[in-house]
């Protein structure tokens, strides 16, 4: 059986080249984004060296804020043992906060996608500061700072030229007095890191605690032949028992510790890349169960004949089953191991192409660990084979007389038995999906059964899909009877003949594009929702904003806008994290360590009321003042508490102040970079609970005493003076968050295209299976008058309907996925449902062209068919 | 150019040869023959003699090695590809043995498929009259596989009348049937040629079907080495074996 198994693998060689094919494409990906994974992995790991190198100890609290006082860091350095200590400031989480340098062109470096923009104090120690100045000099007061020489070269900065620093204290003006190098070699992996004396990095990242200047960290170079842990116990012990402890958990750790946290914040993100990667990978594997389910099927029913002669002359079921399974578990293995070769490959190519997409990534090693290849070899070769368990089956059972007879065993008697049970296993796919969407408490817990429930639901739909593939393609060949007569006619039928071969190859297509069309539905809703209620609730006509959504604007701006006699009322969204003390019969499991965490921002009722709509649902804005507050209905929920009740809040300066409920208001979207948070008081309440004057975004509106074009000149004015910030009238702003939807959308299909490349590779492998089955027929058409070109035109439009039937079944399943997304996803994200019907008629034209295109090499050969070989009498 | 107009067919000093060296067949050896039009012509000769090879040279579905084959009065040894295939189309009507109808098309399309496939309009009057005469008026909008043998040779035979070629080449056409079916097809094909005066070229092995025709060549070793006129059953059974004993 083992040789059989191997003499019709070489016989059949072309077509189980193209099924190899499909594997190969869904294990090289797979193994693409590990090698991509740990390649960043391994990357970013010596990066996090170079970062902490010359560190022996480093003290920071767990959230990284500013907590150290110039005393703490006084009491460290006169402790024995300790040879250096250096404060550090910095800004805290990758962009936030950070500082801008304007080129001298008056643009900014790009943000969105990019490395992040790192400001620190310059050190005295040269050991812990781990960077050498190489052209000028070091920074020593306000006004100065130097960069490092690749950002400096990449950015065009030049030493002795004064620039502009957008900063969360506002612009300031400072001279480039040097470049340095970070390490031994400058190896940034694309960050600008830039220098600042400790006075000035203080003073631009407002880094301060009750009026006092704060260090993020103190590093320690402890000196020669010191056991070092002691010495962490003794820094841990001098810290903890300092004032700025208070309230607060400090940590020591060393050197090995920070590398390893260092690194492990990389990699969280790694991961992010990695799993998104594998996703979409996973999902190509899917779709190649389909095809090479599809090919053993196609190809089995061709051996008909031959299988039951096998039968006939003595082989068991058991034997026939047996040597389908070996061919595919050969398949599957060899095209696993070429997989894993393309993976590399693919990964390579990654690399180049993700610059040219605007996302920059580092240079990293090619890592292929012993998991990878194992994972690759047997996701390739289980995949394959288990997509063979039903061809085998059906192998099997050919008996000896029908396969001799020469009566196709595809005439179907279990038509009524496939339809129930793929009726029964949609349901349960969509029972699945339905539990995860409603029932799931975490992104794991609906994540997972959904994807699983998705999965098992294709498979359901793909067993009932022969129902409608028949009507279908009789109906879509309509219009290519007209266009192309017979050869159009042909085609029709050949798509509708056999309408579960039809089925099953349109299926790969159907789920890639299943989920495009979820994409599509999904962000079309999602866009509808972000400007309806932007629109509804935001009467703003002018809006400023970050590209990235975490960076911020100084107060500066929102000051100066306010100066302006073209703008009436100016709102900037400055949010704050407080704390709630719990109140009787509060939801405890909302509660943490005795504190309920939440949001606070600022608003003036009497200003921004009619420009705001804040939907309160109980009470009223307008008599906010310093001793009331506005809750939101979910806060009022957790802690058990209604309009009139009182909230304690804690302060910034430790105490904590009571405040009554003067309004409860609903769930906060309203669109885009503009938010209303839980809690909401009076701008100078709010100074004395969040330590902020940073605004997220900014709106307002023109004063109607000057002219559209003079607010308008004035904010272009504003634009130039700062360009960190993006300036825009509120159309605009709907435009541009619409645009960036789409961009969404369109990088989501880009990562799709992969599925559907490998559905495409499904139709041609099935259509050039096909045409070899109907050599006769084709030759007998040719004998008859058909010419080249007709037979080539009827073999692609068949693709082009069986494309066209599977990209039709997708959409209206993404149609119907996307409606149970969004009623799954709470209103207060997103309660709009839009279906684009433009965007999914071209999808399908798309995808039906992409089946003419797929047809090509089969059309050729078909066209080539010899029509003395066809109708000559064998 | 020996072809007058009174010639539907025909070829000049036809040779066919497969393959080279010690495998080399000749397959057609240097034949010249002519088939009249309105005239029904049986080709006879011992397996591998080279009777479909001449039908398929004939038909513009082979080419020759060399020498000349002419449809009507068009020398179609220099068509393109293309140009045979349109040929095929307007010219030239074929049975085969087998498998003559597209499974997906119903009868009244096969019979009509070479004009579809061109876009010309079908003579519907003579569609009708060609239908009426197979006796297949009630069956036109069935599958080929919903149609008996006998029938579907029907269709195949109409769908050569249908287009009015110049001549209809039918290989072994009632090889597949049962002899009362295979003779109700042959009676088709001679009221075809009585009736609608069309040329038909009709390779058998079967002397009883050979005895409807007009005239019967003997093919053997790719040359005609014989030629009868209206020959009654035993004098081709007679001639048949004398090709058989030559080669
Ligand atoms: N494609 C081919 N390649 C090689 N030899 C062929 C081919 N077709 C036919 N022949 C040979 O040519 C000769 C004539 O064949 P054919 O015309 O089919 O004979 P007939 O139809 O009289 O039985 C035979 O010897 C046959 O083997
Ligand atoms: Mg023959």
């Amino acid at each position: 059986m083992l040789k059989l198994a191997l003499k019709s693998l070489r016989a059949n060689a072309l077509r189980l080249g193209l099924t190899a094919f499909a594997i190969i494409l869904g294990v090289g990906f797979i193994v693409s984004s590990f090698v991509l994974r740990d390649g960043l992995k391994e990357s970013f790991g010596s990066l996090s060296k170079e970062i902490v190198a010359g560190t022996d100890l480093g003290a920071s609290a767990p959230d990284g804020a500013a907590i150290f006082t110039a005393e703490d860091l006084e009491a460290v350095r006169t402790l024995d043992d300790v040879r250096a200590a250096e404060p550090v400031v910095i800004n805290v989480e990758t962009n936030i906060n950070s500082i801008q340098p304007i080129k001298a062109d008056g643009t900014v470096i790009e943000t969105q996608g990019q490395p992040p923009q790192i400001a620190f104090n310059w050190a005295d120690d040269d050991v812990l500061r781990n960077s050498t100045i190489e052209q000028g000099r070091a920074p020593t007061k306000e006004g100065e700072w130097v960069l490092d020489s690749g950002a400096a070269a990449k950015h065009k900065f030049n030493v002795g030229t004064t620039y502009t620093l957008s900063t969360p204290s506002g612009n300031k003006s400072a001279e480039l007095v040097g470049t340095f190098r970070f390490g031994p070699d400058n190896i940034t992996n694309g960050a600008t890191l830039m220098g600042f004396s400790l006075d000035t990095v203080q003073d631009y990242l407002q880094q301060t605690k009750d009026g006092q200047d704060r260090y993020n960290e103190i590093i320690i170079s402890a000196d020669a032949n010191v056991e070092i842990e002691d010495l962490r116990i003794t820094v841990q012990e001098t810290l903890d028992a300092s004032q700025s402890a208070v309230g607060t958990q400090i940590e020591v750790k060393n050197e090995t510790d920070i590398i390893n946290e260092q690194a492990e914040e990389f990699n969280f993100f790694i991961d992010i890349i990695g799993y998104a990667l594998l996703g979409f990978a996973l999902l190509a594997l899917f779709v190649s169960i389909f095809i090479i389910a599809n090919t053993f099927a196609i190809v089995i029913s061709q051996r008909t004949r031959e299988l039951g002669l096998l039968r006939a002359v003595g082989a068991t079921p058991g034997q026939i089953r047996l040597s389908v399974l070996v061919e595919s578990l050969f398949v599957g293995l060899i095209g696993s191991a070429i997989g894993l070769a393309a993976g590399v490959g693919i990964a390579l190519g990654l690399k180049e192409i993700f610059p040219a997409l605007d996302f920059q990534l580092p240079d990293f090693p090619i890592v292929l660990t012993p998991f990878t290849i194992s994972v690759a070899l047997s996701a390739g070769t289980v995949v394959t084979v288990l997509s063979a368990f039903a061809p085998a089956f059906n192998a099997s059972r050919i008996s000896p007389v029908t396969a001799i007879s020469g009566i196709n065993p595809d005439a179907e008697k279990k038509q009524t038995l496939r339809l129930i049970i793929g009726g029964v296993i949609t349901a349960l796919g969509i029972i699945i999906m339905l539990v995860g969407l409603f029932g799931g408490s975490s992104v794991l817990a609906i994540v997972v059964p959904l994807a699983v429930g998705a999965a098992i639901a294709f498979i359901g739909v793909t067993l009932l899909s022969p129902l409608a593939a028949g009507p279908l393609s009789r109906f879509l060949g309509k219009p290519l009877e007209i266009l192309f007569g017979t050869a159009g006619a042909l085609a029709k039928q050949n798509a509708a003949r056999n309408p579960q071969r039809t089925a099953s190859t349109a299926s790969a297509l159907m789920i890639g594009l299943a989920f495009v069309s979820l994409a599509a539905v999904f962000s079309s809703s999602f866009k509808t929702d972000l400007t309806e209620k932007f629109d509804s609730k935001v009467k703003a006509d002018y809006v400023i904003r970050n590209d990235t959504a975490e960076l911020t604007i100084s107060a500066e701006v929102s000051e100066k806008l306010k100066a302006n006699d073209s703008f009436e009322v100016v709102v900037p969204f400055s949010f704050g994290d407080t704390f709630l003390l719990p109140t009787e019969g509060a939801d405890e499991t909302k509660i943490d360590d005795g504190l309920y965490e939440t949001i606070v921002m600022p608003l003036d009722p009497k200003t921004t009321d009619g420009i705001l709509n804040l939907d309160v649902t109980e009470g009223s804005l307008t008599a906010l003042d310093e001793n009331t507050i506005a809750i939101q209905k979910s806060v009022a929920e957790d802690l058990n508490v209604g309009l009139g009740d009182t909230v304690t809040i804690s302060l910034t300066d430790g105490a904590t102040e009571e405040l009554d409920i003067m309004a409860i208001h609903d769930e906060g979207q309203i669109g885009g970079n503009f938010t209303i948070t839980p809690l909401v008081v009076t701008p100078e309440r709010f100074a004395t609970i969040a330590d902020t004057n940073l605004a997220y975004s900014i709106a307002m509106t023109k004063s109607p005493a000057v002219s559209v074009e003079q607010a308008n000149a004035d904010f272009e004015a504003f634009a130039k003076e700062y360009p960190t910030a993006i300036f825009e009238s509120s159309a605009e702003y709907q435009e541009s968050i619409a645009g960036e939807i789409d961009q969404f959308f369109g990088t989501l299909t880009v990562l799709l295209a992969l599925a559907m490349f490998i559905a495409l590779l499904g139709i041609a492998n099935t259509l050039t299976l096909s045409i070899f089955e109907r050599k006769r027929e084709i030759g007998l058409l040719r004998a008859v008058g058909m010419t080249k070109r007709q037979t080539r035109r009827m073999i692609r439009w068949e693709a082009a309907i069986i494309s066209a039937v599977g990209a039709i079944f997708g959409a209206v399943i993404g149609i119907a996925l996307g409606a149970l997304l969004v009623k799954a996803i709470p209103d207060k994200f997103l309660s709009s449902f839009s279906i684009p019907w433009g965007l999914l008629a071209i999808l399908v034209l798309l995808a039906s062209a992409a089946g003419l295109l797929a047809a090509l090499f089969s059309s050729f050969k078909g066209s080539r068919v010899n029509v003395l070989d066809a109708i000559s009498d064998l | 150019m020996i072809q007058t107009a009174t010639k539907a067919a025909g070829t000049q000093n036809a040779s066919k040869i497969y393959g080279s060296g010690d495998t080399q067949v000749k397959a057609l050896d240097d034949v010249t023959v002519g088939f009249d039009k309105g005239q029904f012509t049986a080709i006879m000769g011992p397996s591998g003699s080279g009777k479909s090879t001449l039908m398929h040279c004939l038909a513009g579905l082979d080419r020759l090695t060399s020498g000349q084959v002419t449809i009507g009065n068009q020398n179609i040894t220099e068509l393109s590809e293309k140009e045979l295939t349109l040929l095929r189309r307007t010219q030239i009507g074929f049975v085969f043995q087998a498998f003559n109808l597209i499974p997906t098309l119903n009868a009244e399309e096969n019979i009509t498929l070479p004009m579809l496939l061109g876009k010309t309009d079908v003579d519907t009057a003579f569609f009708k009259e060609v239908v009426q005469a197979v006796g297949l008026s009630d069956r036109l909008s069935h599958k080929p596989a919903e149609l008996s043998g006998g029938q579907q040779q029907r269709v195949a035979v109409a769908r050569a009348l249908a287009s009015k070629p110049d001549v209809i080449f039918a290989d072994e056409p009632t090889g597949n049937l049962d002899s009362t079916t295979g003779a109700e097809i042959l009676d088709f094909m001679r009221r075809a040629v009585n009736e609608f005066g069309q040329t038909i070229v009709m390779v058998t092995h079967d002397p009883t079907a050979a005895s409807y025709a007009d005239r019967v060549l003997f093919l053997a070793d790719g040359k005609i080495v014989n030629e009868l006129r209206k020959p009654s059953r035993d004098l081709i059974l007679n001639a048949l074996a004398e090709a058989t004993t030559r080669s």
